[in-house]
């Protein structure tokens, strides 16, 4: 059984008067199959066939198939994450290395769906899809990969990265500090509209976790309903046995078995229910996490062209103080100037960094929301239906509990 | 998506409705109820009690019958679950009857009634007498009388007789707080109830005479039954409370209400104790029953200790004072052989032995019926506690909704942003009044399951009073056994003294003492014919009883189980269809149907 909300992949953009018309033609089907567990011991992992069916241009064939395991479908995420700055990236199904080392059935065939789902989201992503991350992780053979995978290994295990974010702090936390002696906010100042919905989405996760909560809590409930349904009948079973061969005794057999079976099915049934909906519920939540990510990279941007703008600020106050200075020499004054000029030039590329994010972001916040609300609904539409047919199945138990009953009164005993 | 599972959620490509396979899982349930009586799933709060409840078990007749309630709690007495009802609507509280406290008292009463009704000859009990030991079965109490109507079975086709049984209709109401001295001078507070009567009984008629009466008369009225009824199943009578009194708390009124109600009945419907005297004074005699003379009399005989209780012998209702003070003495000598002549030595007849085993099962009964009492209150606890999760979902359903709204209100409802926040809005609230209906569904449930098994707690309260009938029985042979002991000591005494004189004693002596101990002999004697006459009365009445008790305790329980699923099936149906509403609702907004156009499914999503 698929995760009920891949319907909603296929099914999306159609519904409203604002979307403009995305054709969101099924360019993409990739089917993510066959765990096979791999090697022993710590260095155990599990393969995956991925098999793509698809009609995008820029692919020579319409089918691939290609072996993968969870540390290559981590390479397309943090590849895309890299490159696509601004763009909410599907998140990656969570890395559990604990469970990863139990390596139960359960959890492989999870986390199988969620790689699909996983892989299905970037391919019908409007930008993302036409990366070529994409094109390579969907159709490279094994040396093509094992070279990339090499490299990005490399890279990652060289330690620039940790720097440059601490490096970047610094800077962040100078910028601030001096607007503040200087009493100077920061002129850019981010858009009221997504100013909300950055608020939004940082509730949401709250949100979100306290229905899950809920939703959990409840069929619990269910399932103590269930057991104490079992634990009635049990009582009233004895109560029967003492009607020897009495009608009773039918009477009170009738009923245990039939609410024995009630509870058993009503037990299941909540079971699944659980399983089923706590995958899209914790997709939602690590989608909320890429969307932040997205909102991160934002602010950084905006605080780049913000700390450009102050740094042109004070070299062109430099600049005309030096001017003003008689008796400079001229390559004092020229040195200045070409900072200036450079100064000007590195305001001009964060300006359109953060322009660029910003546009971005706008279309992808858009397209986040809109899809959201439609998997929403698909999502609370089956866990309705899945409740539904859960009493439905109780109710008949128990309608048939009653025929029961009519037909040894009426049979005579 | 798999073939087999034809309601699993949708795969790829919505080619079939899953809602349309849902459609054929709840409509085969529905078709249950057709043809009987209507039954009604509906989105609103299930009327409580309503017709539906009960419409199975194939008893036209009872159906037929009335099941209205007024606010008043005066149900039709042929209703089980109705007491129930009855204790909580007096005071014009819907349904909500405290979990922890035990439900209603009222099965017995009602099953005595149709019993009665089906075995439709005199309420007297002689034709049911078992001819010959035979007819036991294995377990003592299976009785198989001749007769009409045993089985539960056929039951239901004499159910027309029920509607002459309700000869004696009796309600309490108004409890009244009282202020009042005490035999000491001091001032207490009680509570008076309002008793009304209606009964077309020969010895009792009445169109409704109301009286009002405290709680110490119902004791005495209870002690003067289990003194002149000895044998029969007496219904048993709450405890006194003191405290509980003076705090006037209204569920302990409520409940002591419908406890003394419960007593009421059970008297009332029982074919053999609603003759007595006592029962017409306490139901007709207006004023204070203490100075009633009559009352007075009947008080006597109770006495103010418990010991003249166990050792009266009376030989017809309305006792004699002089003979329960000539054996009061016996009491003594009762304990004392009982002690030292184990009743291993004698030999116990069939009948007797079969009696006690069927006491050993009535305790067997009690302790199972209170694992299935437990049982159920666990289980409505959970309902219970069910339908308050519901309420909470609902609320943050209802919060997470409004927090969509405001985020719309801040974007403008005709941004892409505020548009797509809407939708979930609407989503949300749809979720919310799903869970707040299936809040109520729930809670109602659980009300209606515990009524639905009231006949359980009812047979729990009676198994006691049951044993101690029977007890009362064995009393009386321990006494006839201590009498003969006794009465074999004083013979052998008299022929000891009538033989060959002791040397030294005089001729007037052993005169004085012979003659002494042939009254004695004669006195014993004659105590001796009364007690056996006592014993084959108690053991009739305790046989009638026996059989009394199982067979409405077949019908009630099979009735019970009948409505106990009814109940269930319509819950859950009605929670299917709240669910099907349910997703139908969502479908509408989020799945358009392949070929429809953009605009149905937008007008639909615009809330």
């Amino acid at each position: 059984m698929d995760p009920p909300y891949e319907s909603v992949l296929q099914d999306r953009g159609s519904n409203n008067f604002f979307s403009p018309v995305t054709a969101v033609s099924k360019e993409f089907e990739i089917e993510v199959a066959e765990p096979v567990k791999q090697g022993e011991g710590v260095a155990a992992y599990v393969s995956y066939k991925v098999r793509t069916k698809t009609t995008h241009v820029k692919y020579h064939e319409p089918f691939h198939e290609v072996t993968r395991r969870f540390r290559d479908f981590a390479w397309l995420h943090d590849k895309l994450v890299e490159k696509n700055k601004g763009h909410i990236v599907p998140p990656l199904p969570e890395k559990s290395a604990v469970q990863k080392y139990q390596m139960a059935t359960d959890f492989i065939e999870q986390r199988r769906r969620a790689l699909q789902v996983f892989v299905n989201r970037v391919a019908s992503h409007p930008v993302l899809k036409d990366s070529s991350e994409l094109e390579t992780f969907l159709q490279a053979n094994e040396e093509h990969w094992m070279l990339e995978i090499a490299k990005w290994q490399a890279e990652t295990s060289a330690q620039h990265r940790p720097v440059s974010a601490a490096a970047q702090w610094f800077k962040n936390l100078q910028h601030s500090a001096q607007s503040l002696v200087s009493g100077r906010a920061d002129e850019m100042q981010e858009d009221a509209e997504y100013i909300k919905i950055r608020d939004y989405i940082n509730s949401l996760e709250g949100h979100l976790t306290e229905a899950h909560r809920q939703a959990g809590r409840l069929l619990r409930k269910e399932a103590d309903l269930g057991a104490a349904l079992t634990e009635f009948a049990s009582a009233a079973e004895l109560l029967g046995k003492q009607d020897n061969e009495g009608p009773m005794r039918v009477a009170f057999g009738c009923l245990c078995t039939r609410a024995n079976e009630v509870a058993a099915l009503s037990r299941a049934r909540s079971e699944a229910i659980a399983v089923e909906f706590a995958a899209p519920l914790k997709e939602f939540a690590r989608t909320i996490k890429s969307v932040q990510v997205a909102m991160a990279d934002r602010a950084s941007a905006l605080s780049a062209y913000s700390q450009a703008k102050s740094d042109l600020d004070s070299k062109k106050v430099r600049l005309a103080k030096l001017r003003g200075t008689p008796g400079l020499k001229e390559d004092k004054i020229a040195e200045t100037e070409r900072d200036v000029n450079e100064a000007d030039q590195r305001l001009r590329n964060a300006k359109l960094g953060y322009e660029t994010i910003r546009d971005t972001m706008r279309e992808e916040l858009n397209r986040f929301q809109k899809e959201r609300a439609a998997e929403m609904s698909a999502v609370l539409r089956d866990f309705a239906l899945a409740q539904a047919r859960n009493t439905a199945e109780q109710a008949k138990g128990w309608g048939e509990l009653l025929r029961d009953l009519q037909q040894a009164a009426v049979g005579g005993s | 998506m798999s073939a087999a599972d034809p309601l699993g959620p949708l795969g790829g490509g919505n080619t079939k409705d899953p809602l349309d396979e849902l459609d054929g899982l709840v409509g085969q349930s529905l078709n249950l109820f057709d043809g009987q009586s209507a039954v009604k799933f509906p989105e609103q709060p299930v009327d409580v009690f309503g017709t539906t409840a009960r419409a199975t078990v194939g008893n036209d007749n009872v159906i037929g019958q009335s099941m209205d309630l007024d606010l008043l709690g005066t149900p039709s007495i042929q209703q089980v679950a109705s007491g129930g009802l009855a204790r909580s609507n007096t005071y014009g509280q819907e349904a909500e009857i405290p979990l922890q406290n035990d439900e209603v008292q009222v099965g017995l009463a009602h099953a005595v009634e149709e019993v009665q009704a089906a075995s439709s000859s005199s309420p007297q009990n002689e034709p049911r007498r078992i001819e010959s030991r035979s007819e036991l079965g294995p377990s003592g109490y299976h009785l198989v009388a001749d007769g009409p109507s045993t089985s539960t079975g056929e039951g239901g086709a004499n159910t027309g007789h029920v509607a002459d049984a309700a000869l004696i209709r009796v309600w309490i109401r108004e409890p009244e707080r009282m202020d009042g001295t005490n035999k000491l001078g001091m001032r207490t507070t009680y509570f008076t109830y309002l008793v009304r009567t209606e009964s077309q009984l020969p010895g009792l008629h009445t169109d409704g005479s109301e009286v009002r009466r405290r709680f110490s008369e119902f004791d005495a009225l209870h002690k003067i039954m289990k003194l002149q009824y000895r044998g029969y199943i007496i219904p048993p009578l709450p405890e006194k409370s003191f405290i509980e009194a003076k705090i006037a708390h209204e569920d302990f009124l409520r409940l002591r209400r419908a406890d003394l109600q419960a007593f009421l009945r059970g008297i009332a419907s029982h074919p053999a104790l609603r003759e007595s005297e006592a029962l017409k004074l306490f139901l007709l005699q207006p004023g204070e029953l203490q100075y009633n003379p009559a009352w007075i009399v009947l008080l006597h005989s109770i006495g103010g200790s418990t010991e003249s209780t166990e050792g009266g012998l009376l030989t017809s209702p309305g006792g004699s004072s002089a003979t329960s003070k000539a054996v009061a003495g016996l009491n003594s000598l009762v304990s004392w052989v009982r002690h030292s002549v184990t009743s291993s030595r004698r030999e116990l007849d069939e009948d007797e032995q079969q009696l006690r085993h069927a006491k050993d099962l009535m305790r067997d009964l009690e302790r199972l019926l209170q694992l299935c009492c437990e049982s159920a209150r666990v289980m409505c606890t959970h309902m219970d506690s069910l339908g308050s999760d519901l309420y909470e979902l609902g609320r943050n359903m209802g919060m997470l909704s409004k927090w969509e709204e405001t985020l719309r209100a801040h974007v403008g409802s005709y941004t892409e942003a505020g548009f797509s926040a809407s939708k979930r809005a609407a989503d949300c609230k749809q979720l919310s009044f799903a869970s707040a209906r299936q809040h109520n569904l729930w809670k109602s449930a659980s009300v209606k399951t515990a009524a639905s098994l009231v006949a359980l707690h009812d047979y729990y309260i009676i198994m006691p009073e049951a044993v101690a009938a029977l007890e009362e029985r064995e009393r009386c042979l321990d006494q006839i056994h201590a009498l003969e002991a006794e009465l074999t000591a004083k013979h052998t005494d008299l022929n000891k003294s009538t033989g060959a004189g002791k040397a030294g004693s005089s001729a007037t002596s052993r005169d004085r003492r012979a003659y002494t101990l042939t009254n004695t002999v004669d006195r014993l004697e004659e105590q001796l014919k009364v007690c056996r006459d006592n014993y084959v009365l108690i053991k009739r009445r305790n046989l009638e009883e026996l059989r009394r008790l199982h067979l409405t305790r077949e019908k009630d329980f099979h009735e019970m189980m009948g409505h106990f699923s009814a109940v269930l099936a319509q819950l859950l149906q009605a929670s299917a269809d709240m669910w099907r509403t349910t997703a139908r609702q969502f479908a509408g907004e989020a799945v358009t149907p392949p070929g429809d156009s953009a605009g149905v499914g937008a007008l639909q999503a615009d809330d």
